[in-house]
């Protein structure tokens, strides 16, 4: 196996945190989950990932924020960006994927949906870059 | 006066034999008319022939009017030698017409025609048709249009009084009062004075004429006895010699009737010579005694046998009197032979006693009893020869024979007559009598220049004239004079008329005005002091009105900063509720499903358990969304966007969500795209999909069979582009009654289903009102227990300018 896939997910509510990591869990990928966009990015800075989800809504630099900081930052501008967000008016998509991000989700959204779609994500990002992460790194969340 | 619907209103006949017959007519009462009208000067036939060209325009139109007046011209021209009336007439009548028809200004038109056709017309008519002295420049440029202006101006007046402009037929031209009221009044004070005029000149002119030919005639049968006299006297002396001479013993002897020949001649007699002859011819005597010893004078033996006033006397047995002729001899002078046969007792004619005498004797009588001024007098003998004359040019002995005069002469005319001569200074005609001298058969001519024997006539054809003149005059004037008070108050009630200002009016009161002006006037001044009080009241209430539209203004303006502020108030706590429902609704629906496709073995309970949580989760999940759609859209909280999409692309996207729950329905889901693969278009996409999702959902959730279809296509066929999208389904229906309750909100006609479906009922509402916003059409056809079929339509948003693709 050339390496698992690297996932990093970053969302303030513990609950949706929690069952969201299980649930990516799923597609066998490495995921680690963060409670805010500062957090995402000091973990980007010691590691790269194969995939960023991000909610949008957070504490302590939002996901906009986190959009804009990996899409201006040297070695992550590449990776890529999904939103899983509750805003859900047109305009919130428009602006997220005008951000950046490569793809726009509502919360809530359906499971199996979700994983198609990250799983359609990773398949790209590995396809393009290879793996980006090395095994055996630490994950800040004790699942 | 209205040119273009005076040249309307001709009525030309239309067949050519009535033009023609018609066109007959009219020349012949014209060479009538002008054969008999008294020409005097220009002006009088200048009125008839204006009058008269105007009714054969009318009549039988301006071509057929122009033949009329150049036949009767020419005719007019010839026989009274007025070289211009006739022409002015005739070729004013064709320009004015032409210029009326052509709309122009027909005095400007008059000037250039006089200038640019009259003249040289008139030269070629009267210099080489009509051979006489060419017209004067003066009369050329000056006198013709002149006169042609004063026909012109007769013309406009006499339509001004027979076509008015006021017709009833069609607005009148605008014209101010003042010229209105001038044209009246000149026309009418104008005209009845100009006809009274002529016909009193025309009785004058009758009465002066008349005298004027008993005048001539007297003087002319005076001038003849006077002449008759002397020659009478002649003839007596010499019959009386002859008849001394009766006893032939005597008459041999020549010193005898010489000095008895003498005596008779006299120092002072009238006779130059005289002679005796003898039957042979032989002059056997004469006198006086220088006449017997000159050489080629009368001496005795001289044969004179050839001569008339021998042969006439000797032949008939009657005196003589000779025509004129140049006598023999000494002197040369022009002589008369007066002669009388000498006859004896027994009857016998022996011989002839004549006596010449000098014309001069009669060239003197002449002179002296013809009277002073233009008179002219001349006596001619019976060979039609020059004897003496006084105002003629010709010299005595001229024969006039095949002359104008000489015509005359052996008309015997002896009733006065006009005669036009052809002297140097042109034609001039001369009211002409004869009179003969009863010894001789000669005739005595006196003549006066016609100008001089009407002088009186022309001096009332002026007056007449010029008092027509001051009488237009006088009018203009007085018109103007007498609507002075009416136009300034006339010009007042316009100024009112335009400010509606009152109180300016009570000046008026002072003037002498008309009671039912004064009336006028005073009912205005009321009407606008009362308009004046009225205006103010409407002016306070309108002061208030505005007053209390500002408050309310204010009020509202007030009014929408609140609703404006409450609005997007509502707007944040709708995102906030949304996304605070949104999110704990995640990590359930999330769990469940992670519980439910665990490895870990469950109980019967346990999965339906969380079948039941996940599906209520679901509806849940729908419930928020639909209400948070339709209170957003309540709110107004909804903008649309624009972006170029395929929409094919959005149905695609939406069956490839509804296909795995049709599918396990035992649904079918279709697509008839009917347009181009590719085909672009312009508007919301989102929304779009959103509607199409909520259409054909509806579709699938309430179909139990059969299928769902999804038809588009782009019409065209309008004004303008429009998208239209078809969902059809073989559903239950809907009921008629039921077609437009299902789209308001929370209505679902099968509420048992609600909870087994997940809905709201909120999703057609929705969609309607979105449709609605995007500036479409959505309506529903539907058959219970066939099916039921959403359509809608959405306008193109090429238009606008479009926003960056999302």
């Amino acid at each position: 196996m050339p390496g698992i896939p690297t996932i990093l997910f970053a969302d303030d509510d513990p609950a949706v945190r929690e069952t969201t990591v299980d649930l990516l869990s799923l597609t066998g990928a490495q995921v680690f989950a963060v409670a805010s966009g500062r957090a995402a990015s000091q973990f980007l800075e010691k590691q790269g990932v194969d995939l960023i989800i991000t909610d949008m809504a957070m504490p302590d630099g939002d996901g906009n924020w986190l959009i804009a900081w990996v899409r201006f930052s040297a070695q992550h501008r590449r990776t890529r960006l999904v939103v899983i967000s509750a805003h859900a008016a047109p305009e919130n998509i428009a602006a997220g994927l005008q951000a950046g991000a490569d793809d726009y989700l509502i919360k809530p959204f359906e499971p199996q949906h979700f994983l198609t779609t990250v799983e359609r994500h990773l398949k790209v990002a590995i396809a393009a870059h290879g793996n980006a992460t090395g095994a055996g790194s630490r994950s800040p969340t004790s699942l | 006066m209205d040119l273009a619907r005076f040249t309307a209103s001709i009525r030309v006949p239309t067949t050519l034999s009535a033009r023609i017959a018609l066109t007959l007519l009219f020349t012949a009462l014209a060479v009538a008319a002008d054969w008999f009208a008294p020409v005097i000067f220009a002006g009088h036939s200048l009125v008839l022939g204006v009058v008269f060209y105007w009714i054969a325009l009318r009549t039988i139109g301006p071509n057929c009017a122009l033949f009329v007046i150049s036949v009767t011209t020419l005719i007019l021209s010839i026989k009274w030698g007025q070289p211009y009336s006739g022409a002015i007439i005739a070729f004013e009548g064709l320009w004015v017409g032409q210029a009326w028809r052509n709309r122009r200004n027909p005095l400007l038109a008059d000037l250039l025609y006089w200038i640019l056709v009259g003249t040289p017309l008139s030269w070629f008519l009267y210099h080489q048709v009509y051979p006489i002295p060419r017209p004067s420049l003066y009369h050329a440029l000056m006198v013709q249009p002149i006169n042609g202006l004063i026909a012109v101006w007769i013309a406009y007046m006499a339509l001004e009084l027979i076509h008015p402009s006021h017709a009833e037929d069609g607005p009148a031209p605008a014209q101010s009062f003042r010229v209105f009221l001038l044209k009246r009044y000149v026309a009418f004070g104008t005209f009845p004075v100009l006809v009274a005029g002529l016909l009193a000149a025309r009785t004058f002119e009758q009465r002066v004429l008349a005298e004027a030919r008993d005048n001539l005639q007297s003087t002319a049968r005076h001038l003849a006895a006077i002449l008759s006299r002397e020659i009478y006297l002649g003839s007596s002396a010499v019959q009386l010699i002859a008849s001394r001479q009766s006893d032939d013993r005597w008459y041999g002897d020549t010193p005898r009737l010489n000095t008895e020949l003498d005596s008779t001649r006299g120092p002072a007699g009238p006779f130059l010579t005289m002679l005796a002859t003898d039957a042979a011819g032989h002059v056997t005597a004469a006198s006086p005694a220088m006449a017997r010893s000159s050489p080629g004078g009368l001496g005795k033996g001289i044969l004179v046998a050839d001569r008339e006033y021998f042969k006439f006397p000797m032949e008939t047995g009657r005196p003589y009197v000779s025509g004129i002729f140049r006598g023999r001899g000494f002197g040369s002078d022009l002589l008369i032979a007066i002669s009388a046969p000498v006859v004896t007792h027994s009857g016998e004619r022996i011989g002839i006693i004549e006596g010449s005498l000098p014309v001069s004797r009669l060239d003197q009588l002449i002179r002296e009893d013809t009277p002073e001024g233009t008179w002219r007098s001349l006596l001619t003998d019976q060979n039609q020869r020059v004897v003496a004359s006084h105002g003629f040019e010709h010299t005595p002995l001229t024969r006039l024979t095949n002359t104008a005069l000489g015509r005359l002469l052996q008309n015997k005319q002896t009733v006065p007559q006009r005669f036009t001569d052809d002297l140097a200074e042109g034609r001039v005609s001369f009211l002409s009598v004869n009179a003969t001298l009863p010894e001789t058969g000669w005739t005595l001519t006196v003549q006066r220049s016609w100008g001089d024997a009407l002088q009186p006539v022309l001096i009332a054809y002026s007056l007449m004239l010029a008092v027509t003149v001051a009488t237009a005059l006088l009018a203009s004037v007085f018109s103007a004079w007498s609507i002075r008070d009416f136009l300034k108050t006339w010009h007042e009630l316009i100024a009112f008329s335009r400010t509606l200002q009152p109180a300016k009016l009570a000046t008026s009161y002072n003037r002498n005005l008309p009671l039912e002006f004064r009336e006028l006037l005073q009912n205005l001044d009321h009407m606008a002091l009362r308009l004046g009080s009225e205006q103010q009241q409407r002016e306070k209430l309108l002061a208030e009105l505005e007053s209390r539209v500002k408050d309310r203004t204010r009020e509202l303006e007030h009014a929408v900063v609140r609703a404006q502020s409450a609005d997007r108030a509502k707007s944040a706590f709708l995102a906030t509720v949304s996304h605070e429902l949104r999110t704990p609704l995640t990590s359930i629906i999330t769990g469940t499903w992670l519980l439910k496709s665990g490895a870990t073995a469950k109980t019967e309970r346990e999965i339906r358990t969380l079948s039941t949580l996940e599906k209520s989760s679901q509806v849940l999940m729908n419930v928020i969304s639909d209400v948070l759609d339709y209170s957003k859209l309540e709110a107004g909280g909804v903008t649309i966007a624009r972006s170029v999409f395929q929409p094919d692309a959005i149905i695609a996207d939406v069956v490839s969500i509804l296909t795995p729950g049709a599918r396990a329905a035992g649904l079918e889901v279709r697509i008839k795209s009917q347009h181009a693969p590719g085909t672009t278009w312009v508007g919301d996409q989102i929304r779009l999909r959103q509607v199409l999702l909520n259409l054909a959902g509806n579709s699938v959730k309430f179909t139990t069979s059969g299928y769902v279809e999804i038809e588009t296509w782009i019409d065209a066929t309008g004004s303008d582009r429009r998208l239209r999208m078809i969902v059809r389904d073989t559903g239950p229906g809907i009921p008629a009654d039921h077609l437009t309750k299902v789209f308001e909100p929370f209505v679902q006609l099968d509420t048992n289903r609600v909870m087994s479906q997940g809905g709201t009922g909120l999703g057609l509402s929705i969609s309607r009102k979105l449709v609605v916003m995007m500036g479409g059409q959505l309506t529903l056809r539907s058959t219970v227990g066939e099916g039921s079929t959403f359509e809608f339509w959405l306008p193109d948003a090429r238009a606008e300018p479009t926003a960056p693709s999302a």
